[in-house]
C-alpha cells in the first residue's frame, strides 16, 4: 500500500483518538456539572464537547463547503469555551492582553482559520499554566502539556495542506497525538480515583478506542487491495484506447486508399475541377465518416479541405503522411499537422495518365481524425473512460475537467521526469501517482508511436486520488460506525455484570 | 450573566454566518478562474427583464427555427464558436448535462457564430454530440444579442423574456442553479 493512504489511514485514526479524548474531557466536565451547578463548569464541557465534535468532522475528511465551515465553527467556539472556562477559573488575576483575538471570516479560508486555532491553544496552554503555577496542582501537568504539544500541532498544520503528506504534516501529527495521549492521560488520572462512578465513561471510550483500532486495520488492508485493481484498471482501460485508436487508423488508411482510387476523384484532380472535387470530398466525408478529408496536388498544396471549406492554399509535403503519397506510397500515422493539430493522418497517392499515357501521382488525398477534446469526448461516449492524449509531453485533449467545472488543462506539460523517461524515450507503459496542476492522480501512460517508430505522444487514463480517498473514507466511516454500534452493544453486558460485583465488593 | 450573553451573541452570529453561506451556496465565495460567471446585477442590462431578440435560423439538419416556435417553455440559449476552447468545454458541459437530465424542465438550444456549417458540423460529429446547433453564419444575430465574449449563455422563460445572462463558461451545478429561475417564471411548465 502507498504511503499516502497510510498516513490518511493514520490521519483518520489519530483524528478519532483526539475526539475520544475530547469527549471524555467533556464527559468529565458534564459529570461535575451534576453536582456544581454554574456556568464555569458547564463551559468547559461544551468547549471539549464542541472540540470533539470538530475532530469527528476532521477525521471523515468532511472537508467540503458546508462541513468545512460548519467544522470550524465547532473548533473555534470549542476553543473559545475553553478559554472562557480558564478565565473564569483564575478570577483573582485575570490576564490581560492588549490583542484581542480576532475570528478571521471563513471566506479567508483554511490558513487563517489554523492560525487562530493555533492562538487559541497557545491562549488555552498559557491560561492553565498559570493556573498550575497559582494552584500547584500536579494533576494539571498533563493538561498544560497537552494543550502545549497541540498548539505545537497546530502550527504544524498552518503550513501543511492534507494532500502534502510530507515532514511538517507527520511533525504536526506526531504532536497532536502527544496532546491527545496527554489529555487522555490527565481524564485517566481523575478516573482512578473514581472509577466506580465513571465505569460507563471507562466502557464507552474503551469500545470507541478498540473500534478505531478495528477499523483501521481492516481499511488498511482493504484499501491496500483497492490500490491494486485501481492500478490495474487504469492500465486495461488505456490499453483499449490505444486498440479504438489503432482501429481509426486502419480505418482511415483503407477509406482514403478506397477514394484515391475513385474514377471521380481522379478525373476532378487531373481536369483541376475544384467545384467537382470539392462536392465530391464533401459528400464522402460525410458519407464514411471522417474527420477531416482533403486533396492536395502534387506539390503538396492543399486544394480543398472537405471539413474546413476555406482554409487552404498551405503546403502539407513536409508531414509525413503526405511526403509519402507523394510519392506513390499509402502510408498512414499520428503526427501533428498546421491544419488539424495532432491527428491520425493516412494519405493515399491520386494516380491518373498524363498526355503520354504514363501513370502519374497528380495528388494526393488525406483523411483522418484529429485528436482533440471532440475526439476524447466521442470515445468517452463509447468506452465510458476519461482520457487523455499527448503530443510528446503536452496534454492536447482530454475528458478530465478541472475541480471548477468548466475547464481542461490542454496545453500544460508534464513534468515527471519517470513519465517521460519510461515512456516517451523506452516506449514502455507505466502506472504512477503523479501531479498534474497541483491535482494528484494515479495514471496509466502508454506511447503513441508513429510511422518511424519514434514516440509521437501518449495516452494516458487517470484517477484523482482525491475519490480513491474519498472511497477509503466513506468504507472508513461505516466500519467505524459498525464495529463502534456492535463494540457497544457487546460490552453492555460486561458493564453491568462489571458494575454488580464492583458494587456487592 | 454578562458573559452569558456575549457569549450567545457570539454563537448567533457564527450560526448566521454559517447558515449564509449554506444558503447562497457558499457564493460570497467565489473562485476566480479564468471564465467567470457574473451575476445577472454586473451584466450591462439592455437585454435583462426583456424580450428576447427574434431570429429564423437552420439548425445542422436544415430545419429552420425560429423563436416564436421555442416561446412556450423556457429555454436556454448558448452562443459558440469551435476555435474557443472555453466555448467548446461549454458544449461539452451542454452535452453531458442533455444526456443525464432527459427529464429537465428546460431546452438547450446552442447557437454558432460565423462559422462555415462545414466546420460546425465535423466539430459535432466527430464529438458525438447531441444538443441542437443553429447556424448564425452572417453573425447577424450574435449582434442583436451583443453576445461578445463567448460562451454567452442567455435564459429565457416561457415567455421570451431573458431572466439571466451568463458570460464564460458555466458548470452543471450553476446551470441547474440559472435554469431553476426560469422554470419558476414559467408557471405553466409547473402545472
Amino acid at each position: 500500500m502507498s504511503t499516502f493512504f497510510l498516513l490518511n489511514n493514520i490521519h483518520f485514526t489519530l483524528e478519532l483518538l483526539g475526539a475520544l479524548a475530547f469527549m471524555a474531557v467533556a464527559w468529565l466536565a458534564f459529570d461535575a456539572f451534576r453536582i456544581r451547578r454554574d456556568f464555569t463548569t458547564i463551559s468547559r464541557g461544551i468547549g471539549f464537547a464542541f472540540l470533539s465534535l470538530w475532530q469527528v468532522i476532521h477525521a471523515f475528511n468532511l472537508g467540503e463547503e458546508f462541513y468545512g465551515y460548519g467544522g470550524y465553527t465547532f473548533y473555534l467556539i470549542g476553543l473559545l469555551f475553553i478559554i472562557i472556562n480558564l478565565l473564569e477559573e483564575a478570577p483573582v488575576e485575570k490576564p490581560t492582553f492588549k490583542a484581542i483575538l480576532i475570528l478571521p471570516a471563513f471566506s479567508l479560508a483554511l490558513f487563517y482559520l489554523n492560525i487562530a486555532a493555533a492562538a487559541s491553544f497557545l491562549l488555552i496552554f498559557i491560561l492553565s499554566l498559570v493556573q498550575y503555577f497559582k494552584e500547584n496542582k500536579k494533576a494539571l501537568i498533563p493538561f498544560w502539556a497537552g494543550f502545549l504539544f497541540l498548539f505545537l500541532g497546530a502550527v504544524f498544520s498552518i503550513f501543511s495542506g492534507p494532500e502534502l503528506l510530507d515532514a511538517r504534516w507527520i511533525a504536526g501529527h506526531f504532536f497532536e497525538f502527544a496532546g491527545f495521549f496527554s489529555l487522555g492521560w490527565w481524564v485517566w488520572s481523575y478516573l482512578q480515583a473514581r472509577i466506580q462512578e465513571s465505569m460507563v465513561l471507562i466502557f464507552v471510550t474503551m469500545a470507541l478506542l478498540i473500534s478505531a483500532a478495528v477499523t483501521l486495520v481492516f481499511s488498511t488492508i482493504l484499501i491496500a487491495r483497492v490500490e491494486a485493481t485501481t492500478e490495474t484498471n487504469l492500465l486495461t482501460n488505456v490499453k483499449v484506447m490505444e486498440f479504438a485508436i489503432t482501429r481509426l487508423k486502419e480505418e482511415a488508411l483503407a477509406k482514403v486508399r478506397f477514394l484515391a482510387s475513385k474514377k471521380e476523384i481522379q478525373d476532378a484532380l487531373a481536369k483541376n475541377n475544384f467545384p467537382a472535387l470539392e462536392s465530391l470530398l464533401t459528400k464522402f466525408l460525410e458519407n464514411e465518416k471522417l474527420g477531416f478529408l482533403m486533396a492536395v496536388d502534387k506539390e503538396g498544396y492543399v486544394l480543398i479541405r472537405a471539413h474546413a471549406l476555406t482554409q487552404k492554399d498551405d503546403n502539407v509535403a513536409g508531414e509525413y503522411a503526405a511526403g509519402e503519397a507523394l510519392e506513390g506510397r499509402t502510408a498512414v500515422t499520428i503526427e501533428p499537422s498546421a491544419g488539424e493539430k495532432f491527428s491520425i493522418r493516412a494519405a493515399a497517392p491520386v494516380t491518373f495518365s498524363d498526355k503520354k499515357k504514363r501513370v502519374i501521382t497528380g495528388g494526393a488525398l488525406i483523411a483522418g481524425f484529429p485528436l482533440d477534446n471532440a475526439f476524447a469526448d466521442m470515445i468517452k461516449k463509447i468506452t465510458g473512460l476519461e482520457m487523455s492524449i499527448f503530443e510528446k509531453d503536452t496534454l492536447t485533449a482530454t475528458t478530465v475537467l478541472n475541480p471548477d467545472g468548466r475547464t481542461r488543462n490542454t496545453g500544460i506539460k508534464i513534468t515527471d521526469t519517470n513519465i517521460i523517461e519510461q515512456v516517451l524515450k523506452k516506449g514502455e507503459p507505466i502506472t504512477i501517482r503523479t501531479v498534474v496542476a497541483a491535482r494528484t492522480f494515479l495514471a496509466s501512460y502508454l506511447p503513441i508511436k508513429d510511422l518511424n517508430g519514434q514516440f509521437a505522444g501518449m495516452l494516458s487514463a487517470a484517477k484523482p486520488e482525491k475519490e480513491i480517498v474519498a472511497l477509503v473514507d466513506a468504507t472508513n466511516r461505516l466500519t467505524f460506525v459498525t464495529v463502534a454500534l456492535l463494540m457497544l452493544i457487546l460490552s453492555a453486558p460486561i458493564y453491568f455484570i462489571t458494575k454488580r460485583l464492583s458494587s456487592e465488593l | 450573566m454578562r458573559w452569558i450573553i456575549w457569549i450567545l451573541i457570539s454563537i448567533l452570529i457564527l450560526a448566521a454566518g454559517v447558515l449564509l453561506l449554506r444558503v447562497t451556496g457558499a457564493s460570497l465565495i467565489r473562485e476566480i478562474t479564468q471564465d467567470v460567471s457574473f451575476g445577472a446585477e454586473s451584466i450591462p442590462s439592455a437585454s435583462l427583464e426583456k424580450a428576447a431578440p427574434p431570429f429564423s435560423l437552420l439548425d445542422l439538419a436544415l430545419n429552420t427555427v425560429s423563436l416564436s416556435k421555442l416561446i412556450g417553455a423556457p429555454f436556454i440559449l448558448t452562443f459558440w464558436t469551435t476555435w474557443n476552447p472555453a466555448a467548446t468545454n461549454q458544449i461539452t458541459i451542454l452535452d453531458e448535462y442533455e444526456s443525464k437530465h432527459a427529464d429537465k424542465l428546460f431546452a438547450i438550444i446552442t447557437l454558432n457564430s460565423q462559422q462555415d456549417k462545414s466546420v460546425v458540423s465535423q466539430f459535432i460529429k466527430r464529438g458525438g454530440y447531441k444538443i441542437r446547433v443553429l447556424m448564425d453564419e452572417n453573425g447577424s444575430i450574435t449582434d442583436r444579442y451583443g453576445a461578445r465574449n463567448l460562451p454567452v449563455t442567455y435564459f429565457i422563460d416561457a415567455d421570451g423574456i431573458i431572466r439571466d445572462i451568463a458570460i464564460g463558461v458555466i458548470n452543471e451545478k450553476e446551470l441547474t442553479e440559472k435554469s431553476a429561475h426560469i422554470i419558476s417564471t414559467s408557471p405553466s411548465i409547473l402545472k
